[in-house]
């Protein structure tokens, strides 16, 4: 650590208590959260989690402990706690992020802001703060990555090892895209990292492979229906009776187009969710600045870190990897596997840890360009500060444009709560018991009285942020 | 080569700046680039703040009495109006509901605003009357004093 560390960890902390602040303003959720807290609530911890490795389609019992172990510990403050903790795993991410990138010189200091403004700022990063459920998964799936990626790229020990397996089995027992903590850990391994030794990568590994055989042939608690779901294709998402009508009795063609738009996604912000969002805009002649600014934002990185793999090409041949080539390769396989794991319909918060790792990456590539450039001619640096100050600013306008979104989301969720008897009635799902009346009473009020919305702000700049 | 160094980092850097004046302002009490908090059932419905709209109701507001919109809210100009015909005006069908179930009567002549000023949503909810007079709901609104 030095005070280039040091500042960077300022700096951060600084982000993160901008971003703690926005997200405090949300309230705990009507839809996909009090129905699960009243869930959550029931008997006792050990309960909660056996019934749900007998539940169908999803297979995510360390989820519902977490929901738990807040609730429980919330005392009654489910606003203060949730939200408290949703701040905290934010601010662990901050300083992960930080650990992972290791920032020790001017180069690396000052390529900072601009990996942690691609970090919030990137589409596939709002679903894991806009929402919870109340815990949100997905940025706990984000938080468990970047720890494997952190300990796979210390210095050999043998708690690293079992750290290895605690991480993988929380993870992949909390959402089925944890199954991503192996991919780290065997990325790491193979591109020469040493953090984990090779017997603990296998016994993660025995760990991965019992996943699979409980979950297809010993609980046969299988996956979700692939006919349930709408998803986006071309200019518009389709219900599953459009998507059968158009792949007819093959699906294989349509989980292809998954694959390859969720890497497109991540590299270039189109096509968003499958749908080809900026396109669009462009065709019907009103494209909107976010989704433009989004395209190339993305573009010119996937650009940068391009240029740093190539640049590094005759290492990599080698075989001769430092640290951050090894984040960098780290980011390609993740982006590989999220793809994959996205063949059967394609949604931005799934693709959060591609889109985390393409932060770091970025982070890496710019400071490399930048030290590069210092020691070129005097127009090519003029140059490549023009390219980076383009990205820059990009960045920092989709960093922006979260901060507009949590705004944005704190209104609707209010909005949901003072409607919640009538959408409940339209759910049916009145609640009946005593618990869960006194919990919807107690957090309507924490949503409209204790914590009112803040002022909408005005003006027609705002919509300069919503990007479809 | 200084210059370019901070040049990569500033536009991040000025944003956290000006995210972190906003939170300083709004913790002093401000609300920079807001019209502030409403101030009526019917100004809390006009801004979409829902929520508020029912603290106002559930604290005793009235949910008939006729409200002040501020100018730029609604239009530029200041807005006399009920909370359900200012749910009619936003084309906000589940204040309606809610401004329903806690007694209001919806009467023929929303439907009439709906229809002068093509509010969709709440159209379909109050259905169209050939009885109404085109401009005549919009008229009868802007023209209070």
């Amino acid at each position: 650590m030095n005070r280039w560390t040091w500042l960077s960890l300022a700096y951060v902390a600084c982000v993160a208590l901008g971003m703690a602040y926005f997200l405090l303003d949300l309230p705990v959720q009507v839809s996909d959260s009090y129905g699960n807290i009243v869930e959550a609530s029931r008997g006792t911890l050990g309960s909660l989690v056996s019934q749900q490795f007998h539940s169908r389609a999803y297979l995510r019992p360390f989820l519902w402990a977490h929901i738990r172990v807040v609730y429980d510990l919330s005392g009654g403050h489910y606003y203060e706690w949730f939200r408290g903790w949703h701040v905290g795993q934010v601010v662990l991410l901050a300083i992960l992020f930080i650990r992972l990138v290791q920032p020790r010189r001017v180069f690396d200091a000052s390529a900072i802001p601009v990996g942690v403004a691609a970090l919030i700022g990137m589409h596939t990063f709002a679903g894991t703060v806009r929402e919870a459920f109340p815990i949100n998964a997905f940025m706990t799936i984000l938080l468990c990555c970047f720890l494997a990626a952190d300990v796979a790229l210390g210095p050999p020990r043998w708690w690293r090892d079992v750290a290895a397996s605690v991480i993988f089995i929380f993870a992949s027992l909390t959402a089925e895209s944890g199954l991503l903590v192996a991919v780290v850990f065997v990325t790491a391994c193979a591109a020469g990292a040493q953090g984990v030794s090779r017997r603990g990568i296998a016994v993660m590994l025995a760990f991965a492979a019992g996943y699979f055989l409980l979950r297809f042939v010993v609980l046969d608690v299988g996956t979700p229906e692939l006919t349930e779901r709408s998803s986006g294709f071309g200019f518009s998402t389709r219900d599953p009776d459009e998507l059968a009508a158009m792949f007819g009795g093959s699906a294989l063609p349509f989980y292809a187009y998954n694959v390859v738009t969720a890497v497109l996604s991540v590299l270039f912000s189109e096509p968003r969710a499958g749908i080809w969002v900026a396109t669009r805009g462009l065709v019907h002649g009103e494209p909107s600045i976010a989704s433009l600014v989004n395209v190339v934002a993305s573009s010119l990185s996937t650009i940068l870190i391009a240029a740093y793999v190539w640049q590094r090409r005759v290492d990599w041949r080698a075989r001769r990897f430092d640290r951050r080539d090894r984040v960098v390769i780290m980011f390609a396989s993740v982006l590989v596997a999220n793809a994959a794991i996205s063949y059967a319909y394609t949604k931005d918060v799934i693709l959060s840890p591609a889109g985390a790792f393409f932060a770091v990456a970025l982070t890496v590539a710019t400071s490399h360009i930048v030290e590069v450039a210092s020691r070129a001619t005097m127009g090519r640096q003029v140059g490549v500060a023009l390219l980076l100050v383009v990205i820059s600013s990009a960045w920092a306008f989709r960093a922006l444009g979260i901060h507009a979104g949590l705004r944005t989301s704190a209104a609707v969720v209010r909005n949901e709560w003072a409607y919640v008897d009538e959408w409940l009635e339209h759910q049916g799902l009145v609640p009946t018991t005593p618990t869960a009346i006194e919990l919807k009473r107690h957090l309507r009020d924490d949503a409209i009285r204790r914590h009112p919305v803040r002022p909408a702000v005005r003006g027609d700049w705002f919509e300069w942020f919503a990007d479809d | 080569m200084t210059v370019s160094y901070a040049l990569v980092a500033l536009p991040p850097l000025a944003i956290t700046v000006v995210l972190a004046g906003i939170a300083g302002a709004e913790l002093a009490g401000a609300h920079p680039l807001t019209m502030g908090a409403p101030r009526s059932v019917s100004e809390a419905i006009a801004m979409r703040d829902e929520g508020a709209a029912a603290r106002f109701v559930e604290d005793g507001a009235s949910v008939t009495a006729i409200g002040l919109i501020r100018r730029g809210i609604l239009s530029e100009q200041a807005v006399l109006a009920t909370p359900a015909e200012t749910a009619v005006l936003v084309d906000a069908p589940p204040a309606l509901e809610f401004l329903a179930s806690r007694g209001v009567v919806l009467s023929p002549n929303l439907a009439c605003l709906a229809m002068d000023i093509g509010a969709r949503a709440v159209r379909s909810r109050l259905g169209d009357l050939s009885s109404c007079r085109a401009g005549d709901a919009i008229r009868e609104v802007l023209a209070r004093p």
